[in-house]
């Protein structure tokens, strides 16, 4: 990270560049719509720009600073109730998007929310589960039991997991 | 290794970058579908109400004009039923005064007859 330049909101442009797209996935899976996802990560990145040093782990503070603000926001009852949740959106769209892949992202966005995050911060933020269980304020073994159960029911719902989704899994602790 | 390989998630919209670190404006995303959905079933709801409460309230004056409506049909029906001779009460021709007299003296000019 560019600590070097602190003033400057180099570092921040950078963190913004390398985590946006996770950030915003990450606020999908929070139950946050693409709008308010959107408005989540403005508000967050507005709030890292006026820091006057860049935090100790920007990427794990922009996650953190990102889910307090998310979880504010889901608060509202008719937000929740409004809220719509279109899985297929969460990612970019890609033509030789198979069947399989389309009904295991739908199965991504229906597993509970917890499960869900710890999905989300394992496999798009790289995250550890013992980072993701002190995010979720969980044991490690706990987060480690969410990814895990989550992967089982999406696994569960495509069938066996096609050469195209790889092994999402392969080494369920960190 | 990302094993949802393929699974890039979603870029935010290009204008939030150049607001937060160009100074440009922040572009709003454009409304969704059901954004714009729930906004016309809350004018339905509302437009459904006020027409029941309308509706309601014709239906409270039809009611509060009944009660002189059904007197008048009433008083109508007790008339025809009695048989209430209402022509011969007031009808001026059965006054004695015009009724023609049978024994009346005439002292007017006879034109020479007796």
């Amino acid at each position: 990270m560019a600590r070097e330049d602190p003033t400057s909101g180099g570092w921040c442009e950078a963190l913004y560049d390398a985590h946006a797209p996770a950030l915003l996935l990450y606020g999908r899976a929070l139950g946050l719509d693409a709008s308010e996802a959107e408005d989540v990560l403005h508000d967050v990145f507005r709030a890292l720009l006026e820091l006057e040093a860049p935090p100790d782990e920007p990427a794990h503070y922009a996650i953190r600073a990102y889910r307090n603000r998310a979880m504010n926001r889901r608060r509202g009852f008719l937000r929740r109730c409004l809220r719509e949740r279109h899985s297929l959106d969460w990612f970019e769209t890609t033509p030789d998007r198979s069947s399989e892949e389309s009904l295991a992202m739908e199965a991504l966005a229906g597993l509970p929310g917890a499960q869900r995050e710890a999905i989300v911060l394992k496999i798009w933020h790289g995250l550890t589960f013992d980072e993701i269980g002190r995010v979720q304020s969980v044991s490690p073994n706990t987060a480690a039991g969410r990814f895990r159960y989550g992967v089982a029911a999406i696994r569960r719902r495509v069938g066996p997991f096609p050469e195209s989704l790889g092994n999402p899994c392969p080494h369920p602790h960190p | 290794m990302n094993p949802f390989h393929d699974w890039q998630p979603r870029r935010p919209s290009p204008g939030l970058r150049g607001a937060l670190f160009g100074g440009a404006p922040r572009p709003r995303a454009p409304a969704r579908a059901t954004q714009r959905f729930w906004p016309s079933v809350g004018l339905v709801l509302a437009m459904s109400w006020s027409g029941t409460a309308l509706l309601w309230l014709n239906g409270d004056m039809i009611a509060a004009q009944k009660p002189p409506a059904m007197a008048l049909s009433a008083a109508l029906g007790l008339v025809a039923q009695n048989s209430v001779p209402v022509a011969a009460t007031s009808f001026p021709f059965t006054n004695s005064a015009l009724t023609p007299s049978t024994n009346a003296s005439f002292s007017g000019p006879t034109n020479g007859h007796p």
